[in-house]
């Protein structure tokens, strides 16, 4: 390794541009701090993406198309000996978040939901559970609210509340009209719905329904989850606010720079170390630090921070680093129909219900229930109904006949955060750099009131299915994730949580580490629990936030 | 290609499928066309010939973009193969057949219908094991090794050269775990399921990995595909 390279002083430096760290550099660098802005990956090219199903970031059945290269940065997983190995590549628990700019907002489903206000209260809403680490958020629903809405509008969401009577409260509306329902949706799903006494309504989408912010309207391509769009129309931050960070020349973006420690003074952070490709090590130097790197990388990040005040890792002065990390249970149920059901209309998942995010009187918190994107046909050939071969003619037989007669609805269960679940860093398996990897420490369980959750979520799916006139209903749920203790996923979260007293969180109610005068979490990690629903709006939310709350501290606080 | 060509599969899917198909190479200079299909007609057999596992002669000669791509990776490939040697894959010819018919097992062909050898799983499951994840290889040459030793035993012969009927039952006895433990240095269920991922995956997946020839499932299933809007370009990069 060469000497290493040190930069000019900078007032900023961001680790991450993805969902949070994408918008907090555009917040600085609107309110005139100058700040860099470091990515691992690149940025992404859509003649890189190939509508291949078996590289994508949904399935990476054979690699995820925007990384991170799951052979150059391992996880490691316990070979049953004592001993630690990297995890295959397409074990469900690899918790690959897409390293590229944007990160997962290039390739994501786009679902852009704000979390009901009882999210905020789990524990006051319906008391505390024994066996977990369930807290209150430090902040309320009216505190995020503001911040929602601007994260509605810059980044752009497509939407209508107005036939969800569990709708959270908004003082704007959706700056883009709803996405009309798919036929199979408006015809089969939505009246089953209805007769049961449910309430569908449109789901909230971070992608153009008409011409928006300077960029097409959605053209409904197939290939939508999991891959980039064929026309810009899917917002992410690559395409919104990083832009907009760049234009006003107070921010600059740095690909291919993978942060491996933030340098601390005692409370004061200096700046980041961080990797080029070739290995050289540069050093920025720089006012304040605001970490996003997802919650797995966030988290191991600060593990390999040590120093003379935190010596167990920056912000684990009280052994909470990494604890809590939870993501989603996802489960729901297959319809199987007796006639051609599927109009091929991509990119799918048009309809959603919220009768299931919060019952208090019997104790429910499960989640939404939404109709499923468009799936391609190895996906497919995995879905075995009942009395279906898995393999053979009789397998071939049933993907013909019933390639476009299944309906799927599914949804995220709100997931307990348990105290055992937690990331930690394995100094047995090195990445690429030589450093420790991510590995989910042992002991990490779900909840057992998660997955009583998750059977109320399957079963009113599989009821909506059959009301609909499924002929068989595959119900699929809580048995897959038995045996996963701390999964993490694209919708990880929790690892550095965010609380009042110090001695039970990471960071405090503004989203500073505790214990330091300078650095700050930008992405889900801060989240104390994760909704019954897809995250990532709450992400982006916080991070115009925190964004705000890193100026302020540098004096720089008015309006943009 | 078998599908493609079927009657039957033209009159209840050929609609969108057709009519894009024609509408793509409608834009292309009909002579361009004719050179390009010989080029590829070539290059398939080609591979034939040479057991060679280029996905390159695999890809629908429909943009001139693409026939230029594969124009250049035919002269060089000419080049290669000009000697005559076949180039080594992962595989011997016995572990190459006794692969070809498992996969052929998991999705048979029928009366309509090519299956996985049609498909072309085969090139998938040597990319699968040389350029994707050749960690995995110890793991199919074990789990051939098995196969061929319970079924000389069982039965005297090779898997490949068993009836089909037979194949089905070995097959269905290594799912279940039923077979005698001494033949196998490896699990026969860890082995029957890999068999069984990477078969779906390269009749069902995208043929930029080898499998799926002329998006023969695709077609099977009447998906519209490719997609033609936007961005999207025939083949992307590989």
């Amino acid at each position: 390794m060469a000497s290493e390279i040190v930069h000019p002083k900078t007032e900023v430096v961001v680790v991450g541009a993805g969902a949070g760290g994408g918008i907090v550099a555009k917040q600085l660098a609107v309110r005139g701090v100058k700040c860099i802005l470091l990515e691992r990956g690149d940025w992404p090219i859509y003649d890189e993406n190939s509508n291949d199903e078996l590289i994508n970031q949904r399935t990476h059945a054979i690699r995820a198309i925007h990384g991170p290269d799951t052979r150059k940065f391992p996880r490691a997983v316990s070979d049953g000996k004592g001993g630690v190995k990297a995890a295959d590549p397409w074990w469900p628990d690899h918790t690959v978040v897409a390293a590229c700019v944007g990160s997962g907002t290039v390739t994501y489903g786009a679902m852009g939901w704000r979390f009901m206000p009882q999210d905020f209260r789990l524990k006051s809403t319906y008391g505390a559970i024994e066996g977990s680490a369930l807290e209150d958020w430090p902040i309320s629903y009216d505190d995020i609210e503001p911040y929602y809405e601007q994260a509605e509008y810059e980044v752009g969401v497509s939407g209508d509340m107005s036939t969800n009577p569990y709708a959270p409260p908004r003082k704007k509306p959706f700056p883009m009209p709803a996405f009309e329902y798919n036929w199979e949706d408006e015809n089969i799903v939505i009246p089953a719905i209805k007769r049961l006494g449910l309430h569908p309504f449109p789901i909230p989408m971070l992608r153009n329904s008409v011409r928006y912010n300077g960029r097409a309207a959605c053209i409904r391509n197939h290939t939508c989850c999991g891959y980039m769009c064929p026309c810009d129309a899917k917002n992410g931050t690559q395409n919104t606010v990083i832009p907009v960070a760049l234009k006003t020349g107070n921010c600059q973006l740095r690909t291919n720079s993978f942060a491996y420690e933030v340098v601390m003074e005692g409370r004061r952070a200096v700046g980041v170390k961080y990797f080029d490709l070739d290995k050289n090590s540069h050093f920025q130097p720089a006012d304040a630090v605001v970490i996003a790197a997802s919650a797995t990388e966030t988290a191991r990040l600060m593990f390999l921070s040590k120093s003379k005040l935190f010596p167990d890792g920056l912000g684990n002065q009280n052994d909470m680093l990494g604890r809590c990390i939870h993501s989603h249970i996802y489960c729901g149920a297959w319809g199987l129909f007796d006639r051609d059901v599927e109009r091929e209309l991509g990119p799918g998942a048009t309809v959603a219900f919220s009768d299931l995010n919060h019952i208090p009187s019997k104790n429910i918190f499960a989640g939404v229930l939404c109709s499923e994107f468009y799936m391609l046909p190895w996906a497919r050939s995995k879905v075995i109904p009942p009395n279906t071969p898995r393999w053979g003619i009789g397998h071939k037989q049933h993907m013909i006949k019933n390639y476009r007669r299944m309906i799927r609805i599914v949804g995220p269960v709100q997931e307990i955060p348990m105290y055992e679940s937690r990331v930690g860093i394995e100094p047995r398996l090195k990445d690429w750099f030589g450093l420790p990897v991510y590995r989910a420490m042992p002991g990490g369980k779900k909840h057992p009131l998660s997955l009583e959750q998750t059977k109320i979520m399957t079963e009113t799916a599989a009821a909506v299915l059959k009301e609909a006139g499924a002929k068989t209903v595959c119900k699929e749920g809580e048995k897959v994730y038995l045996n996963y203790g701390s999964v993490g996923g694209q919708h990880q979260a929790g690892s550095c949580r965010m609380g009042n007293d110090p001695k039970k969180s990471v960071v405090d109610p503004q989203c500073k580490v505790w214990d330091t005068d300078n650095v700050w979490i930008g992405d889900g990690s801060v989240h104390v629990s994760n909704g019954g629903f897809n995250p990532v709006l709450t992400i982006m939310a916080l991070a115009f936030r925190t964004g705000e709350n890193v100026a302020k501290s540098l004096g720089k606080g008015g309006a943009a | 290609m078998r599908s493609g060509e079927n009657p039957a599969v033209k009159s209840r899917h050929g609609g969108a499928c057709g009519h894009r198909a024609e509408l793509v190479n409608s834009l292309l200079n009909p002579g361009l066309k004719r050179l390009a299909q010989c080029v590829r007609i070539f290059l398939l057999k080609c591979r034939d010939l040479f057991n060679c596992t280029n996905t390159v002669g695999e890809s629908i000669m429909t943009t001139r973009r693409e026939f230029i791509r594969n124009a250049a990776v035919f002269s060089a490939g000419a080049a290669l193969y000009g000697c005559g040697n076949p180039p080594e894959g992962p595989f011997s010819k016995n572990e190459r057949d006794c692969l070809i018919a498992m996969a052929e097992q998991i999705i048979p062909a029928d009366k309509i219908y090519g299956g996985a050898t049609d498909a072309g799983v085969i090139n998938y499951i040597e990319n699968w094991v040389t350029r994707y994840w050749p960690e995995t290889l110890p793991l199919y040459k074990k789990g051939v090794e098995s196969v061929q030793r319970a079924s000389r035993r069982m039965h005297s012969k090779d898997f490949q050269d068993l009836d089909f009927a037979t194949q089905t039952r070995f097959m269905e006895a290594m799912e279940g775990a039923k077979l005698d433990a001494k033949d196998w240095s490896i699990s026969p269920r860890a082995f029957f399921d890999e068999i069984l991922i990477r078969s779906m995956q390269g009749f069902y997946g995208s043929p930029r990995h080898g499998g799926n020839k002329n998006f023969m499932s695709y077609r099977m299933l009447g998906m519209d595909m490719p997609v033609v809007t936007g961005q999207n370009r025939y083949g992307g990069n590989s």
